[in-house]
């Protein structure tokens, strides 16, 4: 049994990753309806830009601030000069973006090498506590774990009680209709893009301080994130939230039932879900 | 008229810029000699990995080749053996047998090399060997890749100037079991080719000591999240089996110390080298204690060829605090093939037959031992059994615990496997 | 109206002649290519074969882009799958040659199947990341699956055999024979296209909505491009293999499929033909670009960005609006058929003015 709840905390805090991630990639898909390629960049760019300031300043929170202005910068930048014009384009969208992963991708490998980084944290942070039922556990997964519902909550505060929250509610469901109210739809678009890029840097310096950060990290995590947001439906941070805990939960048991299929288990989940749901769990039918 | 519009400026794009590249291609190709010697240039073409998760593969190759065409009044680029001038053309690759495929085709079929060195990696390397069986003109000298059965194909014109990764843990399956008292291991290793030679040297070995293998967890290149698996380890186990290289190993190592594993590691060959015990990462916990096998000598090596090669490798650009094992098997290599042309006197008529004759019956002292050959042109080599302790400033250093030396090459090729290996 | 007419028909006959000069030249060049170039015994299978196996891969790729309107990014996957029938066909089970690629193209049309099964039903940018991902999908299998794929090892060696009268290890002889499988399989997707149920899909990329009410089975002509799509990848993946001679994960991974794409969209997401070069343009990049420069991958990006952004035309993803004008253009002017697959100077056209017209914020 407790080898169960073993196994299950580790996909939960996995999953906390995964949506940290997620999250950006739901509300620039759901919102702006384009698939940014270049998601899983942002979160390796995120990644070596919080190594960079931590081992720098000393200070962890301060890299991944840090690392989350830089990369929504950057995301906005790339939004307004090579997407904007494409918005109605989705495939054109996500293959530009595609070009700027591999340009990406190129330009870290150059810059940061081949060999993994991990982002440095406290030594105090770096040990196991004492679980009841499970016995020692790793305290960093749990913060990480604290950490994405405490950004999943104020995400979904943030879209259901602000003002700007409703008008992203209102683009999702039908963007030309808000932009016919007046709202300044370029606007929130770059905001929105902005924000996505920004949380995926989050996400690469709270996953890079659990999991190595090397070539090859961008390409996993965008299929993953994209995963996740297929699973979930698109549009939705609670969608993000039940994708990514399925995703971590089949995950980690696959690797205890069939361990030499577990990744193709994993996505094989996406291909069910797709098949029987096509807009995902929470997601909603007017947004295919 | 019909020029103008846009459709047509997508193919003239790409027919323009397929024109440059050719022009420079076909200008890049006749600059090269031919292959068969008489000419006054000999050209060696370099494989290394600069991308994916061996990137640095390149820069290690470049400081060993560094080290050695120094040493005879080169550099990287180029130098001189017995009047004859040596140009070196290197080729980057991802690690993957498709564009070592390209790269070494390239080497020999447009830029024209007489020699080709490398390549880093065990997928690569079985890539290369198939190659090589095609073209019996061109000399290969291989660079680290180290699967067993690379010397085992009949490639006449394939050199190997180390050892395998299966002989690399010779000897430490036996000491695992009988001096630090392991009798029951579980095995963690990355699932292809080389963990299977090196994990199966180490568990012949200790299977045939007496060893039990509690169970094998096989994951994918890439795995970074040890968590579940760690958790796997049953009960009763001595000993876990790490047959992971740079990140993965890195990750686990990582994260055993925060799942607060208490039990002693043995590692594969690349588990605990220098990639790894340089990061960040805070892996002192776990890293002391564990064993390993390897051509790269520990602390307190006395070689007196050993200490002048370090001093000159850590000058080169881009070099790590200490060798890795990359850059001591690419420097072996490449001196092994200076040595051989000095021997041939620089001579590559006759289908290179001088040269291959050396090579063949090279026998000389490197930085790690002496270096004789075998009929399969295999090394045989020394080898050293490390073990990891805390240095007395903090940082992780290998200890050498015991060499073997003129170790041979075994004839088994190991797959994947489950529980101790029938040889 | 008849001035109309007549300046129109003018330009389409000189624009129809025109392109048909072009390709004759192309075909005419890739014939007498083993003789112009000055090592053969590189060029030939290193750049010619290998853009061809690429091309007609990614032709696949563009046919269901500018039939069926759905950008899949199974191609590389499905032509890998027909490499390891052929593989395992030839190295596990020793069968002969014959019997070998007729299992390579069997299974990798059958995949192709089931991955229309599966995805048909999706629209374009959820089947883009549905063929993704069951791109990944095979490769983490094949990666592992010791028993069917000898998983990293893959499989090896795969000859190209000796039929006695035409024999393919003579690398002059397998170009041409690859050549001629290249224009063979592009021949048969124009073909296809014009045929009714060509026409058909077209109405289906155009608008399912109305093929529906006609009483057209959406779904199953898109299981039938899609398969159809996939016998012409799988011929590639055959080609792919006996180049190569051996087959490995490394035929189905992310970077192999993002090769396709490349190479489709730098020769023109639009165009049947263009792939080839595409595919010239690809293989001289992982070529030669290391000669000038370390940073060879983000060159390819470069490019790959500056074709998206100025080569508006030929992408049929470019949007409805555009193919509504093409559509309107095409009832004006029903002096030409429907579905006419010489869709080139229309578009081009209809791109301009879209864009001048303001059609992008």
């Amino acid at each position: 049994m407790d080898q169960f709840l073993l196994v299950a905390l580790n996909g939960l805090t996995l999953a906390a990753v995964y949506f940290l991630v997620a999250s950006g990639l739901t509300l620039i898909f759901g919102l702006m309806r384009v698939i940014t390629m270049a998601h899983g960049t942002s979160y390796l760019l995120g990644g070596y830009i919080g190594y960079v300031i931590a081992k720098g300043t000393g200070n962890w929170l301060l890299g991944a601030l840090g690392a989350a202005v830089v990369v929504g910068l950057l995301g906005l930048l790339i939004h307004q000069v090579l997407i904007r014009r494409f918005q109605d384009d989705d495939m054109r969208v996500a293959l530009i973006t595609l070009g700027v992963s591999l340009i990406g991708t190129d330009v870290m490998l150059a810059t940061f090498g081949g060999t993994a980084t991990q982002v440095p944290i406290p030594k105090s942070v770096q040990v196991g506590v004492d679980l009841p039922l499970v016995g020692q556990y790793p305290l960093i997964r749990l913060l990480i774990l604290a950490v994405a519902v405490v950004v999943g909550v104020a995400l979904t505060l943030f879209i259901n009680r602000t003002r700007f929250g409703s008008i992203v509610r209102a683009g999702v469901d039908d963007s030309q209709m808000t932009a016919a109210t007046g709202v300044n739809v370029r606007i929130v678009f770059g905001l929105i893009f902005l924000l996505g890029s920004a949380l995926a840097a989050f996400a690469g310096v709270v996953g890079g301080s659990l999991f190595p950060l090397l070539p090859g990290q961008d390409g996993t995590f965008l299929l993953f994130s994209l995963v996740v947001v297929i699973v979930g439906g698109m549009g939705s941070v609670p969608g993000a939230a039940m994708g990514a805990v399925l995703v971590g939960l089949v995950s980690q048991f696959a690797l205890v039932l069939a361990p030499t299929y577990a990744l193709v288990l994993t996505f094989a989940l996406m291909v069910i879900v797709l098949a029987i749901r096509p807009q995902g769990i929470l997601g909603k039918v007017s947004a295919l | 008229m019909k020029l103008r519009n846009k459709k047509g400026w997508v193919p003239a794009v790409a027919v323009g810029t397929t024109l440059i590249l050719a022009l420079s291609g076909c200008s890049a190709g006749t600059s090269g000699g031919t292959s068969g010697g008489g000419k006054d240039t000999i050209k060696i073409g370099v494989l290394a990995t600069s991308e994916g998760n061996l990137a640095f593969g390149m820069d290690e190759a470049k400081a060993a080749i560094g080290v050695a065409m120094q040493a005879i009044g080169g550099t990287i680029d180029g130098g001189e053996i017995n009047g004859k001038k040596i140009e070196l053309v290197y080729a980057g690759t991802d690690g993957t047998s498709g564009t070592a495929q390209t790269q070494v085709k390239k080497l020999v079929e447009n830029d024209g090399v007489d020699i080709v060195f490398g390549p880093v990696s065990g997928d690569e390397g079985e890539a290369v060997v198939q190659y090589a069986l095609t073209v019996p003109e061109v000399t290969f000298v291989n660079g680290s890749a180290s699967p067993v059965a690379m010397t085992l194909q009949g490639a006449t014109n394939f050199f190997r100037f180390h050892g395998d990764s299966a002989m690399w843990m010779g000897g430490l399956g036996e000491y695992a079991y009988k001096t630090k008292g392991y009798k029951k291991i579980y095995s963690i290793a990355e699932d292809y080719s080389f963990p299977y030679d090196n994990a199966g040297g180490f568990f012949s070995g200790y299977c045939a000591a007496g060893g039990q293998v509690t169970g094998n967890s096989w994951v994918p290149v890439g795995t970074t999240d040890y968590g579940t698996i760690i958790s796997q380890i049953p009960a009763g186990t001595d000993a876990v089996y790490v047959g992971l290289g740079g990140a993965d190993a890195a990750s686990f190592l990582s994260q055993a110390v925060t799942a607060g594993i208490k039990l002693p590691l043995v590692g594969g060959s690349i588990a605990v080298d220098t990639t790894a015990l340089s990061g960040d990462a805070n892996i002192k916990a776990v890293a002391v204690g564990t064993i390993t096998g390897g051509p790269v000598p520990g602390v307190g090596y006395k070689n007196p060829m050993w200490q002048p090669f370090v001093d000159a490798y850590v000058k080169q650009p881009k070099a790590f605090p200490s060798p890795s094992i990359f850059s001591i098997l690419y420097y072996n290599s490449f001196e092994s093939l200076i040595l051989g042309l000095q021997q041939a006197k620089g001579d590559l008529s006759n289908k290179q037959s001088a040269l291959r004759d050396a090579l063949g019956g090279l026998s000389w002292d490197s930085p790690t031992g002496r270096i004789s050959m075998d009929s399969n042109r295999q090394a045989i080599v020394d080898n050293f059994l490390i073990e990891v302790q805390a240095a007395a400033d903090g940082s992780l250093e290998q200890k050498t615990v015991s060499e073997a030396t003129a170790v041979k090459q075994g004839t088994t090729v190991y797959d994947r496997f489950e529980g101790c290996p029938k040889s | 109206m008849t001035q109309q007419v007549d300046r129109v028909s003018t330009s389409k006959s000189l624009w129809a002649r025109y392109s048909w000069i072009g390709w004759v030249i192309v075909v005419g060049i890739a014939v007498a290519f083993p003789f112009v170039v000055d090592r053969p015994r590189f060029w030939l299978p290193n750049i010619g074969v290998r853009s061809l196996w690429l091309g007609i891969i990614a032709m696949s790729l563009v046919f269901l882009n500018r039939y069926v309107g759905l950008l899949s990014l199974a191609q590389a996957t499905i032509a890998g799958i027909s490499a390891y029938g052929v593989g395992y066909a030839m190295v596990t089970m020793g069968l002969g040659f014959f019997v070998a690629v007729a299992t390579g193209i069997v299974a990798g049309t059958v995949a192709g199947f089931l991955v229309a099964l599966i995805a048909a039903r999706t629209k374009a940018i959820y089947f883009l990341m549905i063929t993704l991902a069951l791109g990944q999908v095979f490769y983490s299998y094949a990666s592992q699956a010791i028993e069917v794929t000898n998983a990293r090892r893959g499989l090896a060696p795969i000859k190209k055999p000796d039929l006695g009268f035409v024999n393919l290890n003579d690398i002059t002889t397998f170009y041409f024979f690859v050549l001629a499988l290249a224009v063979l399989c592009y021949l048969l997707c124009r073909y296809v296209a014009a045929t009714s149920f060509g026409l058909a899909l077209q109405g289906i990329r155009d608008s399912p909505e109305r093929m529906a009410a006609l009483g057209y089975r959406v779904n199953r002509y898109r299981i039938g491009a899609i398969t159809f799509a996939a016998f012409i990848a799988s011929i590639g993946g055959v080609v792919l293999v006996l180049d190569r001679a051996q087959v490995d994960p490394d035929v189905v991974s992310l970077g192999s499929t993002l090769d396709i794409l490349v190479v489709a969209v730098i020769g023109g997401i639009g165009s049947l033909g263009g792939v080839f070069l595409g595919a010239l343009v690809l293989t001289f990049l992982d070529n030669f670009a290391q000669d000038f420069t370390d940073r060879y991958q983000s060159l390819t990006g470069v490019v790959f960005i500056i074709v998206l952004l100025f080569a508006p035309a030929g992408i049929a993803g470019i949007g409805k609006q555009v193919k509504r004008v093409i559509d309107r253009r095409r009832k004006e002017l029903s002096f030409f058929s429907v579905g006419d697959p010489q869709q080139e100077p229309p578009a081009a056209q209809s791109a301009e003015e879209a864009i001048t017209k303001g059609k992008q914020q």
